[in-house]
């Protein structure tokens, strides 16, 4: 496959067009223009012999979308219909929530202070504003596969550049990672070889997770596959926990008692949530794992 | 004293301001008249004799209502500590509240924050928030929620008040209710979860256990961690209904598997890793020389592997972005001061060098907002250097939208990327 590399100063295009602008509940609904964007690929790209078969299979149909289609919301129904359900969802959002509560949003609208960061995974079922009902300016939510805090020396990642907005710029006081039943992520860090696959974007990350899964191994080799998993869950949020605390502005504020670091797991089986706090002796004298402590222990169900 | 312990400047100031607040409402109590409260100027001639002081209290004047009634409470907090206040117990009818104002920001944040107090408590969803710097109360108190340490300090407060004792009784619950209060957050998600339990989870048992089985999101959706900018909230989605990765700026950036692994390992299992399209026709093909087995193949294949039909990736940019005004922010010559946030937005430079050269007599203000739709489209390019999207798209069975949520005007504009190949010419 032809490798892409993306410049960053400048970009140019095969053809790329954005169509059907279109603006939703504002008050004026305009037209806007669309804009075409120009992004140009390595040339080898044109030359990959695969692409072209499939270009030439489709030939007509493809052709059709190089041109810079105008918006033509009036003349046929068709060209809405992609549209037309992101449209209703967002009235319904706004009839029900934003217009009863404009003072509120006019408040956020200027700045938000909420006092959770929640870390929680992507899968479809654990949006935690739903499980955990934060409303609009509560919780600053990082969310990615299986809900992995890397430890600070792997370097910078979107995980990181969240903690450090949030913890630093929000000034949040609590941190919550939350866990899940039947995790993809954890799954395949769980089936995964020793090492990574290199063809596998999946391994290059759950491999964050690595400790988690030895950890798991050694306390729970007898239990079944399944069972491994569900306590590799677990085990993975308060590895992330620990690797928190490799930050020196989260470590700093933790030990200060102005930052809290909790974990969870949400079980969508049973519906029940399980939730503790880690506590952290910086100046333990015995070794690294004394200083960790969890405690407030709590099972809703 | 009744107010706290220490006697220094500004606890005698907040003593003294307790009590001409607390005659002033008491007066209404024993009048037995309807409660007036101060309008928004004179709250400010209240608190202005605090302004001219260094150590400045803090006045937190809230109203919160419970399943029976509804209380004002108010609460003084200077910065040694010094705590105490009362609540009064109110109709519904008249209450204002307003965010805690200490003198220096008096002018800038002095909001009469009307609170949206909804009238037949069936209403689950609405109820008073008040958000600031300072300390907050957010009480969410929900129905059938159980008495929690909140609600029995709650209750004796009440029933202080009916008793119309003097103050100081009042100031000890006060305090009690103040540090229930501030254990409020873990409070707060139990309070979510229950009623995430009782009023979602066990009203749709098939939904919900049709999802604990498997997931067939057919939304794929980047939105930025903001706060305010949930997708579960903005376009109402349901459990199930989309995966969703949040990161500062909602950036999607160009494939590399080493330093960009967390975004591209969701791309990649949304898009690619529980696919099924290709593997169900093989199945029903190779079942149909027996008719009996191929019915039986296909089921089971529909029960064992998880359908993920990820149709629409989404990126959702919005208004007031941090982390654009930080890619906005960073200065020419590339130096940059955070240890991680700055090279995470740099994925956006582009959209920056386009809205510079586009935009230039624009205020910053307009530049960051141009940039914020800029990005989206940033993003949804890099997109395209994922093989498996392009191969999605150029089957059709994927598409690409951008979005904006703009929560100033309260509008969301969305917009479509095509993508094609012309077919070759050979000459």
């Amino acid at each position: 496959m032809a490798s892409i590399r993306s410049h960053s100063s400048s970009y140019s295009s095969t053809h790329l067009a954005t169509r059907s602008h279109s603006i939703l509940g504002s008050s004026s609904l305009k037209r806007i223009s669309k804009e075409e964007i120009r992004l140009r690929f390595a040339s080898s790209f044109r030359m990959d012999p695969s692409l072209k078969l499939k270009a030439s299979a489709g030939a007509e149909v493809l052709a059709e979308s190089i041109v810079i289609k105008e918006e033509n919301e009036g003349k046929s129904g068709n060209s809405s219909d992609p549209f037309n359900g992101m449209k209703q969802r967002f009235l319904c959002f706004k009839q029900d929530k934003f217009l009863k509560n404009l003072e509120h949003f006019e408040v956020l609208a200027k700045s938000q202070t909420p006092k959770f960061m929640v870390i929680a995974c992507a899968d479809s079922r654990v949006c935690p504003s739903i499980v955990l009902g934060f409303e609009p300016g509560e919780a600053f939510i990082l969310r990615n596969v299986a809900n992995l805090v890397p430890p600070c020396e792997k370097g910078p990642s979107e995980t990181n550049a969240a903690l450090e907005f949030a913890v630093n710029a929000l000034e949040v006081e609590n941190i919550l990672v939350i866990g899940h039943s039947c995790c993809g992520g954890i799954r395949a860090l769980m089936s995964m070889e020793d090492k990574a696959d290199s063809r596998s974007f999946i391994s290059n990350w759950v491999i964050v997770g690595k400790t988690a899964r030895e950890n798991t191994r050694a306390a729970a080799s007898t239990l079944s596959f399944d069972q491994q998993c569900r306590h590799c869950e677990k085990e993975s949020v308060n590895c992330s926990l620990k690797n928190l605390l490799t930050y020196p502005w989260i470590e700093e504020k933790v030990a200060k008692g102005v930052l809290s670091l909790h974990g969870g797991y949400y079980d969508f089986i049973d519906c029940t949530f399980e939730k503790w706090t880690l506590n952290y002796r910086k100046d333990s004298v015995k070794d690294a794992d004394h200083r960790f402590l969890l405690a407030n222990r709590e099972f809703w169900s | 004293g009744v107010y706290g312990d220490n006697e220094d400047a500004s606890g005698v100031r907040a003593k003294q301001l307790a009590v001409k607040l607390s005659s002033m409402l008491s007066g209404s109590i024993k009048s037995g008249r309807q409660l007036q409260f101060p309008d928004s100027r004179s709250r400010v001639d209240t608190t202005s004799d605090m302004s001219r002081g260094q150590e400045t209290p803090a006045i937190y004047i809230a109203h919160y209502h419970t399943l029976i009634t509804s209380h004002l409470f108010v609460y003084f907090n200077s910065k040694n500590s010094c705590k105490g206040g009362f609540t009064v117990k109110i109709s519904m009818a008249s209450v204002n509240c307003w965010l805690p104002v200490s003198s220096s920001l008096i002018n800038e944040k002095l909001v009469a924050f009307r609170s949206s107090i909804s009238a037949s408590l069936g209403s689950s969803s609405s109820f008073p928030r008040l958000i600031g710097k300072k300390p907050v109360f957010s009480p969410a108190l929900r129905k059938d929620m159980g008495m929690t340490s909140y609600d029995k300090a709650v209750t004796s407060l009440k029933k202080l008040t009916s008793e119309k004792g003097n103050l100081e009784p009042l100031a000890a619950a006060v305090g009690q209710v103040a540090a229930v209060i501030d254990a409020e957050p873990v409070e707060r998600i139990k309070t979510g979860f229950i009623h995430f339990k009782t009023e979602k989870y066990d009203k749709n048992p098939a939904l919900y256990g049709k999802l604990a089985k498997g997931q067939s999101p057919k939304f794929m959706v980047f939105a930025c961690s903001d706060s305010r900018v949930c997708p579960s909230h903005v376009l109402d989605f349901q459990p199930g209904e989309a995966f969703v990765v949040r990161n500062i700026a909602n950036m999607v950036p160009a494939y590399d598997k080493i330093k960009y692994s967390g975004v591209g390992s969701a791309i990649e299992y949304a898009v690619l890793h529980l696919k099924v399209d290709h593997q169900l026709v093989l199945f029903f093909t190779v079942g149909l020389s027996n008719p009996l087995t191929s019915v039986l193949t296909f089921e089971s294949v529909i029960n064992t592997v998880e359908c993920t039909q990820v149709e629409n990736i989404v990126v959702i940019g919005h208004s007031a972005c941090g982390g654009i005004k930080g890619l906005m922010s960073i200065p020419e010559d590339g130096s940059t001061s955070t240890d991680f946030i700055e090279d995470w937005v740099k994925i956006g430079l582009p959209a920056k060098a386009k809205v510079k050269a586009e935009y230039d007599s624009g205020t910053f203000a307009e530049q960051c907002t141009q940039c914020e739709k800029e990005a989206v489209n940033v993003s949804l390019g890099n997109l395209l250097t994922y093989p498996f999207v392009r191969d999605g798209l150029l089957k059709k069975t994927l598409a690409l939208k951008g979005g904006y949520y703009d929560f100033i005007k309260g509008s969301f504009e969305l917009w479509g990327l095509e993508f094609g190949l012309s077919s070759s010419l050979s000459v």
